[in-house]
């Protein structure tokens, strides 16, 4: 058996709010989100924003992703409510670590790692060691998918070239979306992430199709 | 078909295999992510009811003592989650598929987080954290997010108090938490908002 599950304490706070304070509750919500429309919009937060995305200088790929986002006015709220996630703000402006020693947001429940960190730091030297192989294992299992997928479609089993087929479509379309950078070929991948001693210095992922229940059609 | 009549497509998601390229093995966590349970309506009903029993509201026109509001539930999703945050660590994101098309593989680097690292999951669950939080504190909304499905319930008196031709619910809570999603600037998906109802259809991603 699990854990009991139970609310988190604010939200039991807000019900109670429902109730004490009643109707007045809807102006006070207007009253509230009118007064932050105007600070989030002003000048001052507007430049105040502008400057930090200046000085922080992100990378390409964060700076589109946080373009559209007030970080001068996401910075102060967490203040504001005294939240605990206070590497928030700097994290949308200069993105989120996805790797390595990941620091803890204090959001969620701690949790101890398997290994210390120097032990973690070998595991992950070796694993960097390996990106040209896994880049050619990569190649050579997709290579492989298609294959299958192209030998069943010949005997009347389209689905699992048709769901590469989806796959492919969908990628492409994150493209426009301003969600991904336009595909690459081999030299073209190589040229972007190769070091100037000549070590592939990325780690890609084989993409997949999967069901996932249905939707409205 | 589904129980309205309308019709269900097989819905396709793309997920990238981190455990293949042992990224995720690279990537060391202190911290793990607790979501809501299928529990959570019933829990803030079963507040509402307490709350009526031991009276108190103080608007008691409306609400009369020991007597249980009627509880409405509004839904609401964000647009290409994990996607829109971005990633420190770029060259980690690329992936890799096999394009029917061009008879080759094809490689794209996504500029924010990949379904399937383990770290996109905290990281992307943490602005939905803040940004519940901040409608409950702001906003009252008794709130919650699972991933990227908000949950709101609200008393279904407070709920319409007027609205305009674009929008419901001026002034409710979920309004707030849509409000406080545009001004950050990661606006909500409007096509996927499910207004504060009686009845609701359930959540997306449904199986």
């Amino acid at each position: 058996m699990g854990k009991e599950y139970r609310l988190p304490p604010d939200v039991t706070a807000a019900g109670k709010v429902n109730l004490r304070v009643g109707a007045v509750l809807s102006s006070q919500r207007s009253t509230g989100i009118t007064k932050r429309r105007t600070f989030a919009n002003s000048l001052v937060m507007q430049s105040m924003d502008a400057e930090l995305k200046d000085r922080a200088n992100p990378p390409e790929n964060v700076r589109r992703l946080h373009k559209g986002v007030n970080v001068a006015f996401l910075g102060l709220l967490p203040h504001a409510i005294r939240g605990v996630d206070q590497s928030l703000p700097h994290n949308m402006l200069h993105g989120f670590p996805i790797i390595h020693d990941v620091p803890d947001s204090g959001v969620y429940r701690a949790t101890d790692h398997p290994l210390t960190l120097d032990e973690f730091c070998d595991v992950y030297d070796a694993i960097m060691l390996t990106n040209e192989e896994l880049m050619e294992e990569l190649k050579r299992r997709m290579r492989h998918k298609y294959d299958a997928a192209m030998a069943a479609s010949l005997k009347g089993d389209s689905r699992a070239l048709d769901l590469m087929k989806e796959v492919e479509r969908l990628t492409l379309l994150e493209v426009p979306q301003g969600l991904c950078a336009p595909g690459l070929d081999d030299t073209e991948f190589r040229d972007k992430f190769t070091n100037d001693i000549g070590d592939l210095q990325a780690r890609p992922m084989p993409r997949h199709g999967v069901f996932q229940g249905k939707k409205v059609g | 078909m589904d129980d309205d009549g309308e019709t269900l497509i097989d819905k396709i998601r793309d997920i990238d295999d981190a455990r293949i390229s042992s990224t995720n093995a690279a990537t060391r966590l202190h911290e793990s992510l607790v979501t809501p349970n299928c529990e959570f309506s019933a829990r803030v009903a079963d507040e509402f009811v307490r709350f009526a029993q031991d009276g108190w509201q103080d608007d008691q026109d409306l609400f009369p003592l020991s007597v249980m509001p009627e509880l409405q539930l509004g839904l609401d999703d964000i647009w290409a989650s994990y996607r829109r945050v971005p990633s420190r660590e770029n060259n980690f994101c690329a992936i890799i598929i096999f394009s029917v098309s061009l008879q080759d593989w094809r490689w794209f680097v996504a500029y924010g987080h990949n379904f399937g690292l383990i770290s996109a999951v905290l990281n992307f669950n943490r602005m939905r954290e803040a940004l519940c939080v901040l409608s409950r504190v702001f906003g009252a909304s008794c709130c919650d997010h699972f991933f990227d499905d908000y949950m709101d319930i609200i008393p279904a008196i407070y709920s319409i108090l007027f609205s305009d031709s674009n929008r419901q619910h001026v002034n409710s809570s979920q309004w707030c938490l849509d409000e406080l999603h545009t001004l950050i600037g990661m606006c909500l998906e409007p096509t996927e908002t499910q207004a504060f109802s009686k009845r609701e259809r359930g959540l997306r991603g449904r199986s």
